[in-house]
């Protein structure tokens, strides 16, 4: 048993977030089969490529490099993004699912006087089709790669009297990539659980 | 041959959340159905969660960490509640961390969301036996915020 997140305080999100504006999404991915299709479901899976914040301390001194807490071990990316599969329940029919990704940073205006990320991730979406009738054993039906996107983001955050500003933010989607061969499955050295506080260097 | 279209948008913005006291309610309920009913050791076990709405008002609800986002309690057939899982123990849910899966999803009155969690990222299910497993969540601030029980499912660990 555990507990449950409420989050407080500014953050910087890439979309709009839940009190600004839900449809604002940092980024949207949507699936789409032929309705002739056999029935199946898709599987969404997010492989984490790269993800460094850099921030600058309150009291001044030289930027410093902070990391997801599994980040500084060797070989980490890429690493599963928090849980496998995707745990955003997607939305939409099973012939036509979308999902959605807005990562955050909580910010720390009494350590920092500014905060910024560099973020780079891989959404694998897969096709499991429906197990024969009576059969409910985890071998009845195995998730096959269709292919996957690569995007990324960056932003930057600066604090001055009391308040939070974005000084820059960019990102992009690439074109899906198709998979064509059993290597297209996602695959990850690591699990990048984004469980804890990020470790700085 | 299946078709595929992938869309892409994005967007940046800064913006601030708000907390609010919770409130009972029953405005939502969670039920779940086992994955696959059979598994052998080592493999993961999944279950489907399915969240409805059964207010009159729309919510959005923000989906970041199973860990943080669910309760999953797992019993053997003894009753007995199965170990944590050392990320379970390590998770920490009552402070916010940076996200890499933050995503919502909004659901009208009567409309119900469905997703898919790994009950062995909270539950060590390493030994054979029947288990039972039960999700909790909380339901959104607008509907009372308390923890919704969900239906008890069983999964067998086979060697």
């Amino acid at each position: 048993m555990g507990g449950i997140r409420d989050p407080v305080g500014p953050q910087l999100v890439l979309g709009g977030g839940q009190n600004q504006n839900p449809w604002n999404f940092g980024i949207v991915f949507t699936a789409s089969v032929s309705p002739s299709s056999p029935p199946g479901n898709f599987t969404w899976v997010q492989l984490i490529t790269n993800d460094v914040f850099t921030n600058t301390p309150a009291g001044g001194g030289a930027a410093i490099k902070c990391y997801p807490p599994e980040n500084p071990a060797v070989d980490v990316f890429p690493g599963l993004d928090t849980a496998y599969p995707y745990p955003v329940p997607p939305t939409g029919t099973t012939q036509n699912q979308t999902e959605n990704d807005n990562p955050s940073d909580p910010l720390d205006g009494n350590s920092y006087k500014q905060e910024a990320r560099t973020f780079s991730a891989s959404m694998y979406v897969m096709w499991t089709p429906t197990a024969a009738n009576g059969c409910n054993a985890s071998s009845c039906t195995i998730p096959v790669p269709l292919g996957y996107v690569n995007w990324h983001f960056a932003g930057t955050a600066k604090y001055a009297s009391g308040t939070w500003t974005l000084s820059s933010g960019s990102g992009a989607g690439y074109n899906f990539v198709v998979a064509n061969s059993p290597s297209s499955y996602p695959g990850w050295v690591n699990w990048v659980e984004y469980g804890g506080p990020l470790v700085c260097q | 041959m299946k078709a595929i279209a992938v869309a892409v948008c994005l967007g940046t913005v800064l913006f601030l959340v708000a907390t609010g006291k919770a409130q009972p309610s029953k405005a939502a309920s969670v039920a779940v159905t086992a994955a696959h009913s059979l598994v052998r050791t080592g493999e993961d076990v999944y279950v489907h969660v399915t969240l409805t709405n059964n207010s009159k008002q729309a919510v959005v609800i923000e989906f970041r960490s199973p860990l943080c986002d669910y309760t999953v309690e797992v019993r053997d057939s003894a009753g007995n509640l199965a170990p944590d899982t050392d990320s379970k123990s390590k998770s920490d849910c009552s402070h916010p961390h940076p996200s890499g899966a933050d995503g919502f999803v909004r659901l009208k009155p009567n409309e119900s969301t469905t997703g898919t969690i790994s009950v062995s990222m909270f539950s060590d299910l390493s030994r054979t036996g029947e288990y039972s497993v039960q999700v909790g969540w909380r339901e959104p601030k607008e509907l009372g915020g308390v923890v919704v029980k969900s239906n008890t499912v069983k999964v067998t660990v086979a060697p």
